[in-house]
Parts: structure tokens; C-alpha cells; sequence
């Protein structure tokens, strides 16, 4: 696929994505990357290094019951098949997530990763495990600790920051068929209207 | 109209972007927003839904009565394509869908999103087109009009390059309506049908054709689709108190012909309306009806050499005339203004003597006086007038020196009105209504001590003595009928 190809592609993913978690009414997907005055809502320093900061997907935040009020940060891979890295790119967001709540712990409720193709079997049921945060954190240490050596980045790796990420970590697996089977237009406007029929002013 | 001058709406928006904390953002987003669009239409209450560009929910809810709402969705405007496609998933009608920053001019996508916005009845506009609409509208009431009917039924693209271009098109049309030239009415006519939906272009136009009809022109030859009802709705005449600036009487005669106080009482005034506010009522007391008045006494206020000593007002939501001393309220019925005046400013609360009644009384007939005495009561009629009657002061006499006169009624050239000394009101007392300048000239004279010099002001004021009688044979019939029927 051409560049442009792949940015479209990404582009109607991160539509898609946000349109599906949208239409669970438990979310508000408000920032959309590439729009100009979202991506700075998504960008994150790495916390060391020398890497251009980097950018989420899709941000906003999650509504009613005991999500409501928090934030969540979304990197969006729209694959249909296994040929290409996502393993090795979900290892690297990971590390992103490290930084970005070190940056700024208030705003990092939750992460998601949201895709198209499963990935990483083997290891799927750890994905989410703080061992994964550390290993990742140690594989890219250049930029979230600023130590090349081994050793030292072992010792200096935050397990507590580790821990904490892994507890706001999700993983979304959507499919075209999953993404109609979402409460019916009709019955979200009903909702809607109820919500709107309250509110301040 | 007060003055706006930009605040850089726009500009606000952009720093509320800029805001770092995402929920302090969208906070200071939407406060922008709302301030914004508070501005250009300042009918409108505003809820906060506390969705931000969410896919199917709007994002703020306006409000005007009890029916009428706009759901506002926020949207970003830097991918025109997504932005069209978005409005055909919106769960609500009628959207207004407010870009947060101005597209590139240079964009592509610019027919098929205004097809969209056509298609979906909906409006799409931006901060600075709106700003375009508020900045213009200082100096020109039409476009407040259109600010307002935008806000409500406006559809269609209108981004700033669109809006700057409506906002002339339409003045110039109020401009050309002023003096019936026939070609930019008509465009203005096409621009409100273009952007508006069928309630606010028809409200609109109706406006422009009122202002095409105040100056004479031909219903027939208004370029645009006509109300034949006659009468003014109250936007027209607003309207038309904000902009026209005639010293012409003929203008104000023409539009006035079915003014009621009513309507009057609804009109808002400021200080740049109020010199065609007197104009409008002086140009039309040959037609203006009234049933009712009320009048307060007060102390007398410092009236300028050059300023009128008679001042058409709207106080306490009622049509009133001011005076150096007194205040004058009317309405179409007692009940509107009864409350109005306090027991304070009540000349006469225990009635009037007979020597002050037939001094006040000077040229004008009673047919009736009521006399209180304690717990009597006696009522005198004559055909011949009872105010100069000298059998009245016997009678008063009669009863005791603390007799006093409490109620009165004098014919008046329609009907008759009944005064009541204690209370201060006049009402017509017949189903003929009479002229709210008759009711006044016998009102305030009765009602209040006014020495000869200002009666004689008041007359002149109220034009009494220049009515030509426009009586017909029904009009004799009818008289003829209530003077048997009285005896």
C-alpha cells in the first residue's frame, strides 16, 4: 500500500473506532487525530531520549456509572491481516503509555488499544499484565529511561508506574459484522434526548 | 441597538483549543460558543448537553419557548469530506453544525457540503461567519433580524465568505425597500429564501414588505411572495422603530393604520428608537384605539427647554404618556391597567368636590355624575350635561359637606368613558371604542389637576380638533340607539 493509502485507511479506522465506542453511549470520542487543535489534546512527550513526541489516535473521555468523568487515550490499528507488526507495535505503545502517564498521570485514566486483527497469541492473555509494561519499558529504554545499559535499566525501571499502567490498559477487538450489532439509531436518539433534556444554563 | 464591537470570537475559540487539560477545553469551548451565539441572538437560552463532538449527540441545545428548539453540534473543519459525511449520521434534525475553526479557503468540498447542509435542513457555519453577522449588525437592524432568523431556521453553508455576502445582500435589499427599487429587494427576497427555512423567510420578508408598503410602494409590485393580512406583526414594526429614521408623517400614517396599544406595549425602546416611536403614535392618533387608561399624579420633573413636555413611553409593560407631572397609562382593557398605578399617586382617592369637578371639567359634557356621601350614594344624569348643571352642586349641598363626587361619565366622539375619581381609571363603558387620543384629552384633565396652559398643550398635543368626524349611518344609527336607550 502507498503512504497515502495506509494514512487513509488509518484515518477511516480511527472513524470507525470512534463511531463504534460512540454508539456504546458510554463514550464521547471528542479528539480525533489528525484534526489540528486534537492532536495536541493526544501528544505526548517520550520521557527521555531523543524521538519526536508522540501521538494517540483518538482521545475523550467515558460517561455514566463508574467510568464516568474518565479520560481514555486510543491507538487505533485498522489490519485485516497478520502481515505486518503489530506485535511489535503494540510493545512500543506500551512504552508510550509508560511515558505519557508519567507526563501526566491525571489525564491517563485508560488506554485502549483498539483493532481489526487479533495478534501476539501466544502471549495474548499477558498482554495486559504489567510484566508486559515492564518488558516493553526495558526494550525501548533509550526513550522512556534514557540508560542503555541493561543492568541499570532493570533497576531503574518504575514497577509501581508499570502496575498502574497495566491497570488501564484495554484491548478492543472489532469486525464489520461486530460493529452493526450496536444499539439501533432509533433507541440511542431516545437516550440522546434524555440526556440533553437536562443540562446546565 | 447597543454597540458591538468585535471581541474575536473567533480568537476566543481558538485559545479555548489551545487549553491544555482536555475537560478544561471543552469547558472554555463551549463557553466561547455560547457567548457567541448568545450575541447574535439574544432571544435564546442555551443548554449545555456535555457531549464535544460526539458522532450522533449535539453538543448544546437552543432554546426559545417551550417548542422551539436547535440542537449545536462543535465540529472540526479540517477534513471537509468527513465533516459532510458526518451530518447525514446526526440523530438529531435541523442541526447547527458549528465549525470550531475556518476551513482553508483553498478546501475541497465546499458545493458538496453545502448540498448536504441543504439535504439535511441543517446549517453549517463557523465562528468568524458569525462574527461577520454580529459585527455588521451594529450598524444595520436588518441583519440583526437575519442573525436571529439564522439562528432559528437558518440552513445551508454559511461559512465567512457566504455570511459577509448574505449580510449585504439583505441589507441592501432593506435599503432599496425603504425606496421600492424593485431589483435588490428581490435579491434580498432570494437570499432569504436561500438560507432561511419557510417560518423565518416568510417572517423576514414580511418585514421587508412592510418597509416596501410604509414607503408607498405597491403590494402588487413587492418582488417577492406577499401576506395580504394588513397589519404589522410585531418583528415588522420593531423593525422598523430600530431602522427608519423617517421625519416623513406620511410614512408612519401608512404603516399605523390597525396599531393597537397592545402591540404598542410590546415594542422595545431605547434611545435611538424613541424619536420614531413618537413619530409612529403622533402619525396615527386618528386611529389608535384604546378602552382603558389609568393616570398617576406625581411630583413634577425637570423638563428641559427643548424637550417635549408630552412623551410617548412604554412603562410597566403598558403604553403610557408622560408629562411634566403625571403619567398616563393605556391599554384595550381595565385589566391592563388597573394594577398600575399606586395608591400613592392617586390624585383623588376620596373623590372629587363639585367645584373642582366643574372647573376641570371645562368644555367637556358629562352625562353622568355619581356622588358618595358616607354609605349614600346618588347618581344624576341629564341629557342637557350635568357637569355645569347647577342642581348638581345642590344636590351635593344636600347631602353633606363631605359629599364628593366619585365617579363620571362624559360621551366621547366614539362611546363614553366612565372615570373613577377614587381609583384613578377610565374605561369605555360601551361597545363602540373610542380613540386613544379622545380618551386621554378627557382623562388627564378629569384624573388630574393640570393648570389651563397645559390642557390647552395636552389638546393641541393629541391633536384634538384636527380629527375630521368619520362618521357613517351606521355610526348615527348606533347613537341614536344608545340615547333611547338610556333614558
Amino acid at each position: 500500500m502507498s503512504g497515502e493509502e495506509t494514512h487513509e485507511k488509518g484515518r477511516e479506522g480511527a472513524r470507525r473506532a470512534k463511531e463504534w465506542l460512540e454508539s456504546t453511549t458510554r463514550v464521547n470520542a471528542c479528539w480525533v487525530n489528525p484534526d489540528k487543535f486534537a492532536v495536541d489534546k493526544l501528544t505526548f512527550p517520550w520521557a527521555a531520549g531523543k524521538k519526536r513526541p508522540f501521538s494517540y489516535d483518538l482521545g475523550g473521555l467515558l460517561l455514566r456509572g463508574d467510568l464516568e468523568g474518565r479520560g481514555f487515550y486510543a491507538e487505533v490499528k485498522n489490519y485485516t491481516n497478520a502481515s505486518n507488526n503489530q506485535g511489535a507495535e503494540y510493545v512500543e505503545y506500551l512504552a508510550k503509555c509508560y511515558c505519557a502517564y508519567l507526563d501526566s498521570p491525571k489525564y491517563c485514566d485508560n488506554f485502549m488499544w483498539i483493532t481489526w486483527h487479533p495478534f501476539s497469541l501466544k502471549k495474548w492473555s499477558e498482554l495486559c499484565s504489567a510484566e508486559e509494561v515492564r518488558d516493553a519499558v526495558f526494550l525501548h529504554r533509550l526513550n522512556t529511561l534514557g540508560i542503555e545499559d541493561e543492568a541499570e535499566a532493570k533497576a531503574s525501571i518504575n514497577m509501581d508506574t508499570c502496575i498502574a499502567v497495566a491497570e488501564r490498559l484495554w484491548i478492543i477487538v472489532l469486525s464489520e459484522r461486530q460493529e452493526t450489532l450496536t444499539i439501533s439509531a432509533e433507541h440511542r436518539g431516545l437516550i440522546e434526548k434524555f440526556d440533553t433534556e437536562r443540562g446546565r444554563r | 441597538m447597543t454597540q458591538v464591537r468585535s471581541v474575536g470570537f473567533a480568537q476566543e475559540i481558538v485559545n479555548a483549543l489551545g487549553v491544555r487539560s482536555p475537560q478544561d477545553s471543552i469547558n472554555a469551548i463551549k463557553n466561547a460558543v455560547i457567548k457567541e451565539l448568545e450575541t447574535l441572538d439574544r432571544s435564546v437560552s442555551i443548554r449545555d448537553t456535555s457531549y464535544f463532538n460526539h458522532t450522533y449527540a449535539p453538543d448544546l441545545i437552543l432554546n426559545w419557548d417551550a417548542t422551539t428548539e436547535r440542537p449545536v453540534y462543535l465540529r472540526f473543519t479540517d477534513n471537509l469530506p468527513e465533516l459532510r459525511e458526518g451530518i447525514s449520521r446526526l440523530d438529531f434534525e435541523n442541526a447547527f453544525v458549528f465549525g470550531l475553526t475556518r476551513p482553508q479557503e483553498d478546501a475541497e468540498g465546499f458545493p458538496q457540503l453545502e448540498q448536504s447542509a441543504q439535504d439535511h435542513q441543517a446549517l453549517i457555519t463557523d465562528a468568524a461567519g458569525i462574527e461577520t453577522l454580529i459585527r455588521q449588525r451594529s450598524e444595520d437592524a436588518g441583519i440583526n433580524l437575519l442573525g436571529q432568523a439564522l439562528t432559528r431556521g437558518g440552513r445551508g453553508l454559511l461559512a465567512q465568505p457566504q455570511a459577509e455576502t448574505v449580510a449585504k445582500t439583505v441589507s441592501e435589499g432593506f435599503s432599496a425597500a425603504l425606496e421600492t427599487r424593485s431589483v435588490p429587494t428581490r435579491l434580498a427576497v432570494d437570499a432569504i429564501a436561500q438560507y432561511l427555512d419557510d417560518p423565518q423567510a416568510a417572517r423576514m420578508t414580511r418585514v421587508l414588505q412592510a418597509v416596501w408598503e410604509g414607503s408607498d410602494g405597491r403590494l402588487e409590485q413587492f418582488p417577492g411572495p406577499t401576506d395580504l393580512s394588513r397589519s404589522l406583526n410585531d418583528d415588522s414594526l420593531q423593525y422598523i422603530l430600530d431602522v427608519v429614521s423617517a421625519s416623513d408623517e406620511n410614512f408612519w400614517s401608512r404603516i399605523g393604520r390597525f396599531l393597537t396599544t397592545s402591540q404598542l406595549s410590546r415594542m422595545s425602546l431605547n434611545a435611538s428608537n424613541t424619536e420614531s416611536f413618537q413619530n409612529l403614535i403622533n402619525a396615527n392618533l386618528d386611529v389608535i384605539p384604546c378602552r382603558a387608561a389609568a393616570v398617576a399624579s406625581g411630583a413634577e420633573t425637570l423638563f428641559s427647554a427643548d424637550s417635549e413636555p408630552f412623551l410617548w413611553s412604554i412603562r410597566n409593560k403598558a403604553l403610557a404618556l408622560e408629562g411634566p407631572d403625571f403619567t398616563a397609562f393605556v391599554a384595550d382593557r381595565k385589566e391592563l391597567v388597573e394594577g398600575k398605578v399606586a395608591a400613592s399617586d392617586m390624585a383623588s382617592t376620596d373623590g372629587l368636590d363639585v367645584e373642582t369637578l366643574s372647573r376641570r371639567v371645562a368644555e367637556y359634557e358629562l352625562t353622568e355624575v355619581t356622588l358618595r356621601d358616607g354609605g349614600a350614594t346618588v347618581q344624576f344624569t341629564s341629557n342637557e350635561g350635568v357637569g355645569h348643571d347647577e342642581r348638581l352642586a345642590k344636590l351635593a349641598q344636600g347631602l353633606s359637606s363631605s359629599s364628593t363626587v366619585v365617579k363620571a361619565v362624559v360621551p366621547l366622539p366614539e362611546g363614553q368613558l366612565a372615570l373613577n375619581f377614587k381609583t384613578s381609571l377610565a374605561a369605555a363603558k360601551t361597545t363602540r371604542t373610542p380613540l386613544l387620543k379622545d380618551v386621554l384629552a378627557v382623562s388627564i384633565p378629569l384624573l388630574h389637576a393640570l393648570s389651563e396652559e397645559r390642557r390647552q398643550a395636552l389638546k393641541a398635543f393629541l391633536q384634538i380638533g384636527d380629527s375630521v368626524p368619520t362618521g357613517n349611518v351606521e355610526d348615527l344609527l348606533g347613537l341614536l340607539a344608545e340615547t333611547l336607550g338610556d333614558d
